[in-house]
């Protein structure tokens, strides 16, 4: 018993590790979506992210610096997407998509000198005293920065969002953009700057995979995180705590997958054989990913939760309905 | 104050940009952007490449020889563009519902495995009955695998895009498991790919034997064509296109066997232009091709006429996922004869991009896919990550490309601050 349990803390610890990234983008993803902006750029804001935080730490030796430049560069990314689909009011979904191939392309042509170059990354810091604690020390205190720093973001996001005046008109514009204009709020304004903090903190994500998690770089490193940061917004409601569930279930269900590819398969029937074979296993999160959305979907049927109602939809104020 | 008409974008100096949206627009402007598309994104390209210490002059130039300066570089250009031209079909064709397909790839490479398992199953067959099983194989293949997304939509209302995409890395990893599990050739050494195809399970090349079955198919294309252009067509503008059309592709088919035969470009290139055809027809002359205009230009209208978006949205996954099957199959039969574990570099993924410089117009996308195909064979002549930059071209096209489209859809005006 007691070695189910050290595993179970394990699997806990390990899926927040491997979830930290994934989290990040979620959040970003989360208050661009609020504003009404839909950009499915997040897997090449990650990626660039990532390269981008690699290239300043070998360059400053200093890791902060390597993550403030990731979040640079998403930010900068964003931008991109934001002119396309604010100013010149072009398709959201095109451009979103423009902007993951974009990133996967540039990061993979830049980054070719650095791949498996060893990198700086942040060490693991365990939180004095905190980390005593039986059971929940190990699982959340026995990790690098950048887990700790999405901790503190996240009731902060969600604080930010649901209880301040900035977030109440984040909302609205989202929501209702023809109504937060006439009460004056700057519709234009408050879009991009949630579209860059998103690019931002997908960029803050991808660094959270090759200076922590994965450290170095690889082309694609990503591997779909990225997207599965989308799909997890949907999942979550656009709200912070349930994307933060959603994401640490996603590590603790990738880092399963590679636990499982361990355990001895003699003896076990031809079927099963198959099922723990590395690749099937590998299926596991994206599969996962489309079982939490089938739920999701329905549930949001159920409860009449869903997507900001102005997402993806270009504002102007000639064209405006309301 | 701002214009009651168009929006004020940020001021520069006494002066502020308006969009104003274009009550006509000029019929050679749809044409002209994306020309313009791509030689600006071709300009902006040469930025990346500075930062990579390699000259873009010379770069561009080495790579424009590779693709296009000899036959056998057009032959391995077009031979990138026949897995482009059917995915890109696909993908259009969801795009121009609205359905966001993203899941080419996955399709491609489950269009590979169906296509295979009828080869492997019948290894002894004659081509002539092994390959249209094969292409039937590899549709069925794509086409299950882009149901799955689609059914996922019409009846649930999940998200086709995050879907189709998750399914993409699944399927890679399906076939992963093929040719290191039970498809594996165990000639092989342990390297994962299987066993090759038989002879008669390969696309043939194009050869000069092409000559005769060509010469057939035109002059039956031909009588049927002056049978239609008799007894169905009264617009004289109308028998004039059809007759230059015929024209062209007489030229352009026997001329194209003349330049490509001894070449490796194979039958696939037929599979594509075939299926361009009858996409292209299923489109503008069906009741079928209406329905899924309306419902792209409006679902809402598209119910109330009666039109059942639930069944289209599937049946348009169904086919699109099955001409990115056809990509998956060509690109097996055609060109590699075995399976490898990652054989695409991302076409399904360049379909996207293809798609949208075509316009979604099924022969927009072959010509689309030769260029593109030309990026992806050009890249090679340039040292270290050569993939990479082809990749990252075409999204500069790509961007550029949206922000062009505004010019067609506004007008850009420059007002003095008031």
């Amino acid at each position: 018993m007691a070695d189910f349990s050290f595993l179970v803390i394990i699997v806990l610890s390990a899926g927040i590790a491997a979830g930290t990234p994934i989290l990040y983008a979620a959040l970003g993803e989360i208050f661009t979506e609020r504003s009404g902006i839909l950009n499915l750029g997040v897997e090449g804001m990650m990626l660039i992210g990532a390269l981008a935080g690699i290239v300043a730490s070998l360059a400053t030796d200093s890791v902060w610096i390597g993550a403030l430049a990731a979040m640079a560069a998403g930010g900068l990314l964003s931008l991109i997407h934001a002119f396309i689909s604010i100013t010149l009011r072009g398709d959201q979904v095109v451009s979103g998509l423009a902007l993951t191939i974009f990133g996967a392309g540039l990061s993979a042509f830049l980054g070719f000198p650095y791949v498996n170059v060893p990198a700086p990354k942040f060490a693991t810091l365990p939180v004095p005293l905190l980390e005593r604690i039986p059971i929940i020390g190990p699982i959340f205190f026995q990790h690098d920065v950048t887990v700790y720093v999405a901790f503190m973001l996240l009731p902060a996001a969600w604080f930010w969002i649901n209880r301040t005046r900035p977030g109440l008109h984040l909302r609205a514009v989202g929501e209702n953009p023809a109504a937060a204009d006439a009460l004056g709020v700057n519709v234009v304004l408050t879009r991009y700057t949630y579209t860059v903090v998103g690019g931002a903190l997908c960029g803050l994500g991808g660094a959270a995979l090759s200076l922590a998690y994965t450290p170095g770089w690889i082309e694609n490193m990503t591997t779909g995180w990225g997207w599965i940061a989308v799909g997890l917004v949907i999942f979550a409601a656009w709200n912070p705590w349930r994307a933060a569930f959603g994401a640490y279930l996603f590590g603790a269900i990738s880092r399963v997958v590679f636990d499982v590819q361990m355990l001895p398969t003699a003896g076990l029937p031809q079927i099963m054989k198959i099922l723990l074979s590395p690749e099937f296993l590998r299926m596991m999160p994206y599969a996962a990913v489309i079982v939490i959305l089938i739920f999701a979907s329905r549930e949001a049927v159920r409860q009449r939760v869903g997507a900001p109602a102005a997402l993806g939809q270009p504002y102007t104020r000639e064209e405006a309905e309301a | 104050m701002e214009s009651s008409r168009g929006r004020a974008l940020p001021r520069l100096r006494g002066f502020s940009i308006r969009l104003e949206p274009r009550l006509d627009v000029p019929r050679w402007l749809p044409y002209a952007v994306p020309v313009a598309s791509l030689i600006v994104a071709l300009i902006l390209g040469m930025i990346p490449m500075m930062m990579q210490g390699i000259n873009p002059l010379t770069g561009y130039r080495d790579m424009f020889l590779l693709a296009f300066g000899s036959a056998y570089g057009i032959s391995e250009t077009i031979m990138k563009a026949i897995p482009l031209m059917l995915t890109g079909l696909g993908v259009a064709l969801a795009f121009r519902m609205l359905v966001w397909n993203i899941g080419a790839e996955g399709q491609l490479y489950m269009g590979a495995f169906g296509a295979c398992l009828v080869a492997y199953t019948w290894p002894d067959t004659p081509g002539w009955v092994l390959l249209p099983l094969m292409i039937v194989g590899g549709f069925i293949g794509g086409a299950l695998w882009g149901a799955i997304p689609g059914a996922l939509l019409a009846f649930l209302g999940v998200s086709e895009i995050i879907t189709s995409l998750m399914l993409n890395y699944i399927a890679i990893q399906w076939i992963s498991f093929l040719v290191i599990g039970p498809w594996q050739d165990p000639t092989s050494l342990g390297f994962p790919r299987t066993t090759r195809l038989s002879g008669g399970a390969t696309l043939p090349p194009i050869t000069e034997a092409w000559y005769l079955p060509t010469v057939v198919f035109l002059a039956i294309a031909g009588v049927v064509l002056l049978y239609w252009i008799v007894r169905r067509t009264s617009d004289s503008r109308e028998k004039i296109k059809l007759i230059v059309g015929y024209a062209v592709l007489a030229i352009l088919s026997v001329g194209s066997i003349w330049f490509l035969s001894g070449l490796r470009v194979h039958l696939g290139l037929v599979l594509s232009l075939a299926a361009a055809a009858v996409l292209s027809v299923l489109l503008s002359r069906t009741r079928w091709g209406y329905e899924v205009r309306v419902i792209g230009e409006n679902a809402r209208a598209a119910r109330y006429a009666g039109m059942s978006l639930k069944r289209n949205i599937i049946l348009v996954m169904m086919i699109s996922g099955g001409l990115a099957g056809l990509a998956g199959m060509s690109e097996i039969a055609g060109n590699l004869h075995l399976i490898k574990r990652v054989f695409s570099p991302g076409y399904g993924y360049t379909a996207i991009i293809v798609a949208w410089l075509a316009r979604l117009n099924p022969w927009g996308v072959i010509l689309v896919s030769l260029l593109l195909g030309g990026l992806y064979r050009g890249s090679d002549a340039i040292p270290g990550a050569p993939k990479a930059l082809g990749m990252m071209l075409q999204a500069v096209i790509f961007f550029v490309l949206i922000g062009g489209e505004v010019l067609v859809r506004y007008r850009v005006r420059l007002d003095r601050g008031t």
